[in-house]
């Protein structure tokens, strides 16, 4: 009995360090998840570890992907010179979503935040550099959120890439001020990204 | 605007309160430390989400507990609404309108108010932060702009404070501040402007002659050449790159709005060092009928009016010429130690107040 207890626990435990689970809604998943079929909670297990084991990073543009390079980096359809860079992969997923943007992406895996320690060694930026260096590539979009942390990550790329003779655009500033570009809607993306602004 | 009711747990000295208001004058009245400073505190905070006069949270939650909350109900052109300001210690301040939570920014752009007492001697004759203080509170009511300004301004100071120490390149944020920063300055330039034309009359007419006089002092050491943004913009650009070599030893933001000042005079000394207490007082008291003037003119909004014992030393003829001053208030706050004048009893409720409770209403 004591045994089962403790484990249980653990689960909610586990879930509790989920991010926007508290401690309340962890406790009511374990024991969701406790009153499942065996058959039913062994397909949710094996479901997190094909992810694990299926889904990694593009190598390339640092996409969550099953493939690598993933599927945009490989489309033959898609503008190989420009690329729009991001803070996460939601950002370019509802980019490509609002369908006025055609060409590659860079996922940089967060922003620069000193209050967090987060400095440019912690982003893909050198992966960003290295794809300039290799590539044909003639305009780079900074796409990261319109809030204090995304203008001080655009500005600082915007520094590097310019003296690289590239074009560096900004997105325009139609978002709502400290807005997420993920849940920004397609048209209000569009505009965004149509009105961009060279620094 | 008007507040009908106002209910209180554990803020400040009040540990349960509840009580409807006159929509006119509302006098609090009782002994020094009954707590009607406080009152008029909560109303401040419920309508504008901050104190007026403290600068933490902590120290508004009555001792031994580790929350507050304030409640009230509020009417404007015939809509009424629950406002609610809570705070947790530890975690963060929770405001909600109707029961949805909203952000302090909403607070400004609906609620405007004022309040002016023995602490606004401050302003003139404490230290530089009281004075940015004043004009952070104010103008954020005056322009709808500037709260964002400011608020974001601080979040890339912090950020720039933690790049120095980390000795990360600090660029990005000092173009940030800069271009954050220089709105401010124009701002806080125009608003000084517009709140020295205003201070000079009153304080002319309630000191019978006597001159007062402001200038604002940016901490970009420029004090001509603040008409356009772009110029500012420039000048704050060339004073970062000059502190460049001092702020990464130092490890911390040396120059910008955060450490702007005012110097205020009376008839042409510095009021700090020659004022006297009383030539303060009234200099003070005049700083907020032109506030309260320049608010109401320009958002079209009547300011809550919240005015702690500013009849101290004052005979009744000269309290109420000075309480007309305040020219056609909606509502009226104010408290006094001693029996309220007649002439403002008459027109709403006194509320006579001991030791954190109301022990009569009339
Ligand atoms: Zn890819």
């Amino acid at each position: 009995m004591f045994k089962s207890a403790s484990s249980v626990e653990r689960l909610a435990n586990r879930l509790a360090r989920l991010p926007g689970i508290g401690r309340k809604s962890a406790n009511r998943l374990a024991f969701h998840i406790l009153k499942l079929t065996k058959e039913e909670a062994f397909e949710l297990a094996d479901t997190i570890r094909e992810v694990k084991d299926k889904v990694g990073f593009c190598t390339v543009c640092n996409n969550i992907s099953e493939t690598d390079p993933c599927q945009i980096c490989t489309d033959p359809k898609r503008t190989k010179n420009i690329i729009c860079v991001v803070e996460e992969t939601p950002d370019a997923a509802a980019i490509d979503k609002a369908e006025s943007f055609n060409g590659m992406f860079h996922i940089l895996g967060g922003k620069l935040s000193p209050l967090d320690g987060i400095g440019p060694d912690d982003l893909k930026i050198s992966e960003l550099l290295a794809r300039i260096h290799d590539g044909d590539i003639t305009e780079i979009i900074l796409a990261t959120n319109p809030n204090v942390e995304g203008e001080a990550t655009a500005l600082y790329l915007s520094g590097l890439l310019k003296p690289l003779g590239l074009k560096v655009s900004r997105i325009a500033r139609g978002l709502p001020v400290g807005s997420d570009l993920e849940y920004a809607d397609s048209a209000t993306l569009s505009r965004a990204l149509e009105g961009r602004q060279e620094f | 605007m008007i507040i009908n009711s106002l209910s209180l747990t554990n803020f400040r000295n009040f540990e349960k309160l509840q009580t409807e208001f006159s929509p006119t004058v509302n006098i609090f009245y009782g002994k020094n430390g009954s707590g009607k400073t406080n009152l008029l505190e909560a109303i401040f905070v419920l309508c504008l989400g901050r104190s007026h006069r403290a600068a933490s949270e902590t120290v508004l939650v009555q001792k031994e507990t580790d929350f507050y909350r304030i409640e009230g109900n509020l009417s404007q052109d015939d809509v009424s609404i629950e406002l609610a300001v809570a705070y947790q210690k530890h975690t963060r301040k929770k405001i909600m309108l109707d029961k949805v939570a909203i952000k302090t920014s909403e607070l400004y752009d609906n609620f405007c108010a004022v309040a002016a007492g023995p602490e606004d001697s401050e302003i003139l004759a404490g230290s530089p932060s009281s004075r940015r203080n004043f004009i952070d509170i104010y103008l954020s009511q005056y322009s709808k702009k500037y709260l964002r300004l400011l608020t974001d301004y601080h979040k890339v100071l912090q950020q720039k404070n933690a790049g120095l120490k980390n000795r990360v390149d600090i660029s990005a944020y000092n173009e940030l501040l800069v271009l954050n920063g220089s709105e401010i300055i124009l701002l806080r330039k125009q608003f000084l402007d517009a709140i020295k034309t205003e201070t000079k009359e009153y304080y002319k007419l309630i000191s019978l002659g006597s001159y007062f006089d402001l200038l604002y002092k940016p901490s970009i050491k420029e004090t001509e050449n603040l008409e356009s943004v772009e110029l500012i913009q420039e000048k704050f650009r060339e004073v970062l790159e000059n502190y460049r070599m001092k702020e990464s030893i130092m490890e911390r933001s040396l120059v910008g709005p955060h450490l702007d000042d005012i110097s205020f005079t009376i008839n042409n000394l510095p009021a700090r060092n020659y004022g006297s207490q009383g030539e303060i007082r009234t200099a003070a008291l005049s700083l907020k009928l032109a506030v309260y003037k320049l608010i109401k003119e320009k958002r079209q909004i009547t300011p809550l009016l919240l005015l702690d014992e500013i009849f101290a030393e004052l005979d009744v003829g000269r309290a109420e010429g000075l309480i007309n001053l305040f020219a056609n208030f909606d509502q009226l706050f104010l408290t006094t130690a001693v029996e309220p004048p007649e002439f403002l009893k008459s027109q709403g409720r006194s509320f006579l107040i001991d030791d954190g409770k109301i022990i009569d209403k009339k």
